[in-house]
């Protein structure tokens, strides 16, 4: 990646986390001083850092799922990685509540693994495209039907509400300390996600060639998948399932790093941070009377580009 | 001539037999074989892909455990499959894990050996597998390593590629000093490398000398069932 693109990208990043904090205006300048700061460490700063956290880790881990798999099309949430984290902590949250954020964290890393470990384990590690998004889809499908199931069998009312609102995404009223739960976890797998990059990089050239090489590819993928579950699992947990992030990122950021797959992690994360700010913001200034869960926004905008990709992809091989 | 890789005890389980194994330095050795006889098994266990049991020491080093540049600098392996499914250039793929120091003089004269000018700024996954395969013994060969451990490299080239590739390998042998290890199918590819060669089956090394004497001798019938009559390979009667 050229200097000019990181400076860019850091550029936009930076604009869109203080149009995140400083959006709207109006009640920061005419509170008064201790009010305004109130309202932009208790309430924006958090939401501003889990979209910049949580849009960062599903670009990393996207990028490095699809360097993992060879694999333009894999992310965490077509490969079932989200579905289960939130399988995982809608389950977790009905025994102990979802005020309780470190056994919800955990239930979410766990379902995420356990949906990860399912995909290895059905498409095998060098999936052809169709086999990986058909187990995927077969684990996304698992897992939303035993989370219907488990919403279905809600202890009571209140819990029903509290999960379905959760499962929509969002990163409304999240506190300072929820924040950091899902921060510090998914910024530390971000770092060491980097640190497989030339690993995840030489398995572009098959996977002899990077044992030859000298990496330990058993280890690279243990690592890959133990790090992108923990880490938006971690997110999941505070902030519900966000689709799509995953996937474009990466694919954007690849186009500044010469294509090279391990080389995106860093840009597809700064992506990722961007897009999640930037659709953020755009859920809380439309002017819908009500807010959209931001999870539904980035569906809405994802699929049509996923279908879009499918038949370019499909038009290309067709060529 | 002095020895370069020196192999102690290689084996992989149901793959390979123990096997030991020196090469000198400015070889080019031939490895031949039917199907499932171990040659690639042999490139993996000296490549070290798959844990396989024993030791390789190259120039008196041992590979396990070096940093990727260091390793790259000592062996290269190029596997059977050239299956890149990546939609990447070909100036990148062969830039990917390349150490910086490879990057200059040799990739120009492999580009213009290979002829890859036209080539190189196309997608991998839309090139043919001829063209692919080129790119890929690029990739292999950029490094400039002491061993070269290369599976099939002349599959999927046209005739000439074929010599051009067979030459290209004798001349780093010869006057650059590096020790190539090929494996081969077609046995008048063989013929043309001359000098030493091995023949595999049952995952153990049957027979190592010249390629001359192996191919009229009677290894050749006895391994692969067929024979040199009239100037042309037949099954034996």
């Amino acid at each position: 990646m050229r200097t000019f693109h990181s400076v860019a990208l850091a550029i936009a990043l930076a604009a869109a986390f203080l149009a995140s904090l400083l959006t709207p205006w109006s009640p920061i300048s005419s509170l008064g001083e201790s009010l305004a700061a109130d309202i932009l460490v208790q309430l924006r700063l958090p939401r501003a850092l889990l979209a910049l956290t949580y849009g960062a880790m599903l670009g990393a881990s996207g990028a490095a799922i699809q360097a993992l798999f060879a694999n333009p099309l894999a992310s965490p949430d077509l490969t079932g990685t989200t579905s289960g984290a939130a399988l995982g902590a809608v389950i977790t949250a009905y025994l102990l509540g979802f005020s309780a954020p470190l056994p919800v964290s955990l239930g979410s890393v766990m379902g995420a693994l356990g949906a990860l470990a399912l995909l290895l384990l059905l498409a095998g590690p060098k999936a052809e495209t169709a086999t990986l998004l058909l187990a995927g889809l077969a684990i996304s499908a698992l897992a939303g039907a035993l989370t219907t199931l488990a919403l279905a069998l809600a202890p009571s009312p209140f819990a029903f509400y509290d999960a379905y609102d959760w499962l929509m995404g969002s990163l409304v009223d999240r506190s300072l300390g929820q924040a950091a739960f899902a921060a510090l976890p998914a910024l530390l797998c971000i770092a060491l996600l980097l640190r497989l990059r030339p690993a995840l990089d030489s398995l572009t050239l098959g996977e002899e060639v990077a044992q030859a090489i000298g990496h330990d590819i058993a280890r690279v993928r243990l690592w890959t998948i133990c790090l992108t579950a923990l880490g938006v699992g971690a997110c999941v947990a505070i902030c519900g399932a966000i689709g799509f992030i995953g996937l474009v990122a990466p694919i954007f950021a690849r186009r500044l790093t010469s294509g090279h797959p391990g080389g995106a992690i860093a840009p597809a994360a700064l992506i990722g941070g961007a897009l999640l700010l930037a659709a953020d913001l755009a859920v809380r200034t439309a002017p819908l009377g009500r807010t959209v869960p931001i999870g539904v926004l980035t569906a809405l905008l994802g699929a049509p580009f996923f279908l879009w990709l499918v038949a370019h992809m499909r038009w290309r091989l067709s060529r | 001539m002095t020895a370069l890789v020196e192999a102690v005890g290689l084996a992989i389980p149901g793959r390979l037999a123990e096997t030991s194994l020196t090469l000198q330095e400015g070889e080019l050795v031939c490895l031949v074989g039917p199907n499932g006889s171990g040659k690639t098994s042999l490139l993996h266990a000296l490549a070290g892909v798959g844990s396989p049991q024993g030791e390789v020491r190259i120039g008196g080093e041992n590979p396990k455990g070096l940093h990727p540049d260091r390793r790259q600098q000592l062996l290269t392996f190029l596997p059977a499959s050239r299956d890149i499914r990546w939609p990447l250039k070909a100036r990148d793929l062969i830039g990917l894990g390349l150490p910086e120091q490879a990057r200059d003089s040799l990739l120009d004269r492999l580009a213009r050996h290979l002829d890859l000018a036209d080539l190189m700024d196309r997608r991998v996954d839309r090139l043919s597998t001829g063209e692919r395969s080129r790119v890929l013994i690029a990739r292999a060969l950029a490094a400039d390593p002491k061993l070269l451990l290369l599976d099939e490299p002349t599959a999927n080239l046209d005739p000439l590629w074929q010599l051009r590739l067979i030459d290209y390998l004798q001349d780093i042998a010869r006057t650059g000093g590096r020790t190539v290890l090929l494996a081969v199918h077609d046995l008048d590819i063989a013929r043309r490398c001359a000098g030493r060669m091995l023949i595999m089956s049952g995952g153990r090394v049957q027979a190592d000398g010249r390629s001359a004497e192996l191919l009229a001798g009677p290894a050749i019938p006895n391994i692969f069932g067929i024979e040199h009559v009239g100037g042309d390979w037949r099954p034996v009667a």
